[in-house]
């Protein structure tokens, strides 16, 4: 199950709730049936993978797409004036 | 199912629209502005969050695994469970909402957020009720005080989602909401909140009444 970006769409976000009870539910079993430690041990890697899913969707989203102008081309045509851009049209 | 985007709701698809020059003003060229903007709430949010995680974590080694939490108090747990399901009850809800609204069904919309907003305020209910009963205060040492705080936190992270809520479920009785995802952005966003809170619910409970 591919679980997207939550910020963009509530379904999104609506699989990460499902898959924080699974989560969570897994640690709860383990700390309940081995040991707190374990179950400690355990939610600390779920969240560090959590954590890195998370930073890498955002520099993803961050670094953009072709239609927002996040590649190589844009970038270098944004960087170059428009010649007409802001000429006022009574000017000549 | 595809997930329709908040950054794309809205915007005509033109296969030949092609921009030149810099980004409109007070507009990012990498990041629609309306993620940009749930993207920098949810963050510090989490950072606030995080911070709140940072002192129980702190307080808990430096006072001691023994003595924590401290002789004679002991944490209502199946309560707290019981708060738990509810909470995650109410996600269910609020996502049948927006499904409903996303098929145009206007009384499932109204059906889900009147669901979502009762489960909500029962939560806050049983939560203020086990402030009441628990038995220390946030005056009782480290451990009382890092309790209140943290829960009262999300507590009040639960306030603000029924206010949200509220303003949601009236404009849906008003019938402001259709199918389109630009039609029901101001259920989608509160939907979205709403998410995120029983997310850090489930977090605080795990950290505070099982770990």
């Amino acid at each position: 199950m591919r679980l997207g970006n939550p910020l963009e769409s509530e379904q999104a976000a609506f699989r990460w709730v499902i898959a924080v009870i699974v989560g969570a539910a897994f640690v709860i079993a383990l700390a309940e049936l081995v040991s707190t430690t374990v179950g400690f041990v355990a939610a600390l890697l779920l969240g560090a993978t959590v954590a890195v899913v998370g930073a890498r969707g955002a520099w993803r989203m961050i670094r953009g797409t072709d239609e927002i102008g996040g590649d190589e081309a844009n970038r270098a045509e944004a960087a170059t004036p428009d010649p007409e851009a802001g000429r006022s049209p009574d000017r000549d | 199912m595809e997930s329709a985007s908040i950054a794309t709701a809205g915007k005509p698809a033109t296969a030949d629209h092609h921009h030149h020059g810099p980004p409109e003003a007070n507009q990012s060229a990498r990041i629609d502005q309306t993620v940009l903007g749930i993207l920098l709430f949810i963050l510090s949010e989490v950072m606030l969050f995080a911070s709140f995680f940072a002192a129980y974590f702190f307080l808990r080694v430096v006072v001691g695994p023994d003595t924590w939490p401290p002789q004679g108090i002991e944490l209502p747990v199946l309560i707290a469970g019981i708060n738990t399901v509810v909470l995650i009850s109410s996600s269910f809800t609020v996502h049948y909402a927006l499904e409903a609204i996303r098929k145009g069904n206007h009384d499932g919309l109204k059906l889900g957020l009147v669901m979502t907003w009762l489960l909500g305020a029962t939560f806050l209910f049983i939560q203020i009720n086990e402030y009441i009963h628990i038995g220390f205060t946030p005056r009782d040492g480290a451990f009382g005080s890092i309790f209140f705080s943290l829960t009262g936190l999300h507590g009040a992270h639960v306030f603000v989602g029924l206010l949200l809520l509220t303003f949601a479920t009236i404009r849906a009785f008003r019938g402001h909401f259709g199918p389109a995802q630009k039609d029901h952005l101001g259920v989608e966003v509160p939907g979205i909140y709403w998410h995120f809170v029983d997310i850090m619910w489930i977090v605080v409970f795990m950290t505070v009444y099982i770990l």
